[in-house]
């Protein structure tokens, strides 16, 4: 089974509705926005949660707030629907549910409407506004049918787009600089360079995401700027620089010397800090690496398989500008930034398969079939010699020159390792 | 069903997919959005569940819109014609529900496209299932779709039923059950339906000299099998070492068997040194802490009950009290846990309490105390039992530690 007769180009591509599975039967498949949605939620201090569905929503998501280590701080409670309801409406229901969590305390409730709820079409928006007046809780509806979208992403963005509701404004502004995407306490993963260089020129940071606390969202609005260091988190940045007049730069998608550091740029200019000059040396070796790889790279074609939290476009049009040509990328979002990606792509000639991968064990016959010269990101042939694999989930929360470095030492260093069967591998 | 302060009861679709889940060579198509089964299928994992392939089509907006379900036939045709899976279940996801997919007319129709595979649709959906009842109608359509007609066996033989993913242990007990049988009438075990079993053993369950249901959800499918192969069945779940007695006792009765009485008396006698001085220390604390001497267990009917009659009789607790985790297995001495409930018993600190890891998580109780879904923690088959011989010393330890806290 390796026809792909069913899949479209980038060209054809406006939606996750033009992005189809590259084999049919899902396993496992990627979990749903309800899951992330709540992930997000149970893990900022202070947000209370009501995951609205069946009791499959219900029952497998609890694991989420017992991992939590600031689920106390919040009430993570479920509404399950009976067949009556999934008829008639559950607009009693829910409202004797929202008053019950206001009674316990609530601060913020988030409504998480999983699929049954968004197909039966209960307008939970307008009961939140019917009801909002009488309660002290603040209530957020995130809508978040698994049928409407690819992947888990849209519970991340969406939350945090909503999140964005909670931001007060701010007269003053401070010299505060919001950290879109990163927590202060992930330890796992190296800090990026340029919060490094922020501290030690003192400004203070607001790091907004999981460990975050309530607080932090509703003070978002007094920041000088905003960094968004992931895709889930432009949408909130687009939303605080719309509403609340804070400019944002977004640095997850900027892996080309310039990019990043135009992006510096803006943020020195804006900060009225030197940033550039403390980048110096890492400019100079991500330069010279650059020119290094793109005489090395030049007409390597590769496919994109999972990257986690790296959106793939822009990542394509970097490999682009080293002369590299992907065959087939695999999306689980299609972000609106996307667009602008997607057409520069495209005027570079660029035209890949989009896909969904869903099925390690299936795609991988059919990846291998395409005969890349890598593959980028997790797939089911990671551990085999041919074609050779580039590892990037763990770049998730990393941004900068030093991320291109990184990345630029990996792919050279596996597609410059000696030919047939000595040494091809994943590093 | 309404609003859940802790993990609501699962459903009648999660109990056919985790009774289906445990039969290797099989695979379970779900039609319906993925996140339902990706879900699904981590939990089964974390349950230690090793058997069918867990596959989802997804669907999308268009496919509800315009009805379309070919996403279905070409999951099927990958598992069928490239996996080599000739056993699928269908069952449909609760969007599928609502839109009123028919899985029987898709697999009536899809049939002849397939010749060489069985599609089995499942229809234990609906909004107002237990999962009980899920587990109850699946295994009895197991039964009836594949069992065949079957001599009986020359040997000894015999099937267990009813050992499913959403029995907390259903793995190690259904190993002990098998072991202490196998000794004890030199029996071999033909199928444990569902844990840790095939098609093809299913398939030759009929030819088996009896059936052990270990729950009430079997006992539809075991009276089906009785009257089909006039197998005789025994439903009960043997815990404690004179329970565990009784039991093999009654089996030897029921069935007429010879059994091994030497292996019997050894293993009575290995349970009752082992668990001697624990028994000595416990029942002594219970006496002298009153307050303490209440055994309060929280899950399974079946399950519950046993442990309730070993607790009281072997180490004299003063009072056992029992909550179920199905409103349809209430009983006169068995209430059902409501978030009221479960908030109550983990407030009380008081007594030794056995549940759910939810349960013990919320009443800062230790995980060995568990006997009963959900939690959140992996688990295999190794672990050990609750019943038989080794879940006696094996709970007699549990409540024996148990005291450490107390003092």
């Amino acid at each position: 089974m390796t026809d792909i007769k069913h899949l479209k180009c980038l060209s054809a591509v406006k939606s996750m509705k033009a992005v189809h599975p590259l084999t049919p039967a899902a396993f496992p498949g990627n979990h749903c926005p309800m899951h992330t949605a709540l992930s997000l939620g149970a893990r900022i201090k202070g947000v209370s949660t009501l995951v609205i569905g069946t009791s499959e929503c219900g029952y497998y998501s609890r694991n989420i707030p017992i991992a939590s280590p600031y689920a106390e701080y919040g009430l993570h409670w479920t509404y399950i629907l009976d067949s009556k309801e999934v008829v008639f409406g559950f607009r009693e229901g829910i409202i004797d549910a929202i008053r019950a969590m206001n009674a316990a305390g609530a601060k913020i409730i988030l409504l998480v409407a999983t699929c049954v709820p968004e197909l039966i079409g209960e307008d939970i928006e307008s009961i939140c506004y019917e009801i909002q007046p009488q309660i002290k809780a603040r209530l957020l509806h995130i809508p978040l049918g698994n049928f409407k979208c690819g992947s888990y992403q849209p519970g991340y963005w969406k939350t945090l787009m909503k999140l964005g509701m909670v931001t007060e404004k701010a007269d003053i502004k401070t010299e505060t600089v919001n950290i879109l995407g990163r927590s202060a306490l992930e330890d796992h993963i190296p800090m990026p360079e340029i919060i490094s260089v922020l501290k030690q020129q003192k400004v203070p940071l607001r790091f907004l995401s999981p460990d975050s606390s309530l607080e932090d969202f509703v003070s978002a609005g007094d920041a000088k700027i905003s960094i968004s260091l992931s895709p889930f988190m432009n949408p909130l940045a687009k939303y605080l620089t719309k509403e609340h007049d804070v400019p944002f730069i977004s640095l997850h998608d900027a892996y080309s010397i310039n990019k990043i550091n135009e992006a510096y740029t803006v943020l020195e200019n804006h900060l009225e800090l030197k940033i550039v000059r403390y980048m110096k040396d890492l400019k100079t070796e991500a330069d010279m690496l650059h020119k290094k790889a793109a005489l090395h790279l030049n007409d390597t074609n590769y496919i994109m398989a999972n990257t986690g939290a790296l959106q793939p476009l822009p990542l394509s049009v970097y490999f682009s500008e080293l002369g590299m040509s992907p065959i087939m990328i695999h999306m689980e979002e299609y972000y609106p930034s996307d667009v602008q990606w997607s057409e520069t792509l495209l005027d570079k000639d660029k035209n890949p398969i989009i896909c969904l991968m869903l099925n390690e064990h299936a795609d991988k016959t059919i990846i291998k079939s395409l005969c890349p010269d890598v593959v980028i990101g997790d797939w089911g042939g990671r551990s085999e010699e041919k074609p050779s694999t580039v590892q990037i989930m763990d770049f998730y929360g990393q941004v900068g020159y030093e991320r291109t470095i990184s990345l630029l030492n990996r792919i050279t260093n596996i597609l410059s390792a000696p030919k047939e069967g000595e040494g091809h591998g994943i590093i | 069903m309404g609003l859940y302060k802790t993990t609501p009861p699962f459903s009648g679709r999660m109990g056919a997919l985790w009774c289906l889940s445990g039969i290797a060579d099989s695979a379970v198509v779900e039609y319906g959005c993925m996140g339902h089964m990706a879900y699904g299928r981590t939990f089964l994992n974390r349950m230690g569940v090793l058997g069918g392939k867990l596959y989802s089509t997804h669907i999308g907006e268009t496919d509800i819109a315009m009805g379309d379900t070919s996403r279905l036939t070409k999951v099927i045709r990958q598992v069928s014609e490239t996996e080599g899976i000739k056993t699928i279940f269908l069952l449909p996801s609760s969007v599928p529900e609502i839109t009123g997919i028919d899985l029987n007319a898709i697999a009536q129709e899809l049939s002849p496209q397939f010749p060489d595979s069985s599609l089995i649709p499942l229809s234990v959906g609906g909004f107002d299932m237990c999962g009980h009842k899920g587990t109850e109608l699946t295994l009895l359509h197991l039964a009836k779709v594949l069992s065949k007609d079957i001599a009986r066996t020359q040997s000894l033989t015999f099937n267990i039923i009813g050992s499913c993913a959403d029995m907390y242990n259903f793995l190690p007990d259904a190993a002990e059950i098998e072991r202490l049988v196998s000794n004890t009438f030199s029996a071999n075990l033909l199928c444990a339906m569902t844990s840790g079993t095939h098609v093809s053993e299913i398939e030759t369950m009929g030819g088996a000299h009896f059936n052990l249901v270990i729950r009430r959800e079997g006992e539809a499918a075991a009276k089906y099998l009785k009257e089909r192969y006039g197998t005789p069945y025994l439903m009960a779940r043997p815990y404690g070492i004179d329970g565990t007695l009784d039991w093999l006792t009654q089996l030897e009765d029921e069935f007429k068997l010879q059994a091994n009485k030497e292996f019997i008396r050894q293993e009575y006698k290995r349970t009752v040194e082992q668990i001697k001085v624990m028994q000595t220390v416990l029942s002594r604390f219970l006496r002298a802490h009153k307050d303490e001497s209440k055994l309060t267990l929280a899950g399974h009917a079946d399950v519950i009950s046993g442990i309730a009659r070993y607790g009281k009789s072997a180490f004299g607790f003063d009072k056992t009290i029992c909550f179920s985790d199905c409103t349809c297995m209430n009983s006169q001495d068995t209430r059902y846990t409501t978030d009221e409930i479960k908030l109550e018993l983990a407030k009380d600190g008081k007594g030794f309490l056995m549940g759910s890891g939810e349960l013990l998580r919320m009443g800062k109780r230790k995980p060995n105390l568990q006997i009963a879904s959900p939690d959140n923690l992996w688990h295999h088959a190794y672990e050990p039992p609750l019943v038989g011989y080794r879940g006696a010393v094996h709970l007699a330890t549990v409540w024996a530690n148990e005291i450490m806290q107390r003092d």
